[in-house]
């Protein structure tokens, strides 16, 4: 299985694949190896880099067009699109110094903000990271 | 000074020895590792402020456990700190919440709540109330 994950921050955009598969985890284009599948969690938390403080939300809860989202993607607000097999499966976006929000779809094409505690993160990532492992299991 | 904390009625108390005050896990649970969770009682040595406490909690915690940062909180106020960590325990890929309490005579209680990540999206919120229902009474 593999997930995509797009990061904007500080005007740039990187992407990384994560390979998941009954041998380990593979991390590209970094070249970062994991031995255990159950490790995935951990290997997303890495590369997405979100800040482990909590923190006003860098952005309210009015729809918005997500353009809008990665053009302030500069300076101290970073955002990022986990995708597993293509589909987005988790997209934040976060104030460096703290602060976090999940940006979801609306029902009209835009993209509403709502405020989420890292540790909340941490859980989803956790959940989602126990389907991609327990699909790769032997 | 007793130390009090809410444990779920379905979990169970095992043995301990001083400075571990408590130690707990589910009454019945399957597989391993078992969530567990520890305080431990201690006296800091010396005239520590609560600031040098954190900053050596810190360093020590990310040289026991090399892992990821998920989520620091620290109420200077209230001499109290919050650290969430992912690493790898004995094999397993497992998340740690703690609550550091810190008295004005340099007494420490900490609790600390640990499950495999592959369990967390289950136990997360049991452990992270139970460990933040840590107090000193008397």
């Amino acid at each position: 299985m593999k997930l995509e994950i797009r990061r904007w921050h500080g005007g740039e955009r990187t992407a990384h694949e994560v390979i998941v598969d009954h041998t380990g985890i593979a991390v590209r284009p970094d070249g970062g190896w994991h031995p255990r599948p159950t490790a995935v969690a951990r290997v997303v938390a890495g590369v997405l880099d979100v800040p482990a403080g909590d923190g006003p939300p860098p952005f309210d809860g009015t729809p918005r067009e997500w353009r809008s989202l990665v053009d302030a993607a500069v300076d101290d607000i970073g955002l990022a699109d986990v995708r597993c097999d293509g589909a987005s499966v988790l997209v934040l976006a976060w104030r460096d110094g703290g602060g976090m929000v999940e940006v979801v779809p609306t029902a009209d094409g835009l993209v509403r903000c709502e405020p989420r505690h890292p540790l909340e993160v941490w859980t989803g990532l956790t959940s989602l990271a126990r389907d991609v492992s327990r699909g790769t299991r032997r | 000074v007793n130390v009090e904390i809410d444990l779920p009625a379905d979990w169970r108390r095992l043995d301990t020895k001083p400075p571990l005050s408590l130690l707990a896990q589910p009454a019945t649970w399957h597989g391993s590792p078992v969530p567990t969770i520890s305080v431990v009682d201690t006296e800091v040595p010396g005239d520590v402020a609560f600031d040098d406490y954190v900053q050596a909690e810190l360093v020590r915690a990310s040289e026991v456990y090399p892992g990821h940062l998920v989520h620091l909180d620290v109420d200077a106020e209230g001499r109290r700190f919050d650290v969430t960590m992912a690493f790898e325990q004995l094999g397993a890929d497992v998340t740690s919440v703690q609550r550091h309490v810190m008295d004005g005579d340099g007494r420490t209680v900490v609790a600390t709540g640990v499950a495999a990540d592959d369990d967390w999206p289950d136990v997360a919120r049991v452990i992270i109330a139970t460990v933040r229902s840590i107090r000193t009474a008397g």
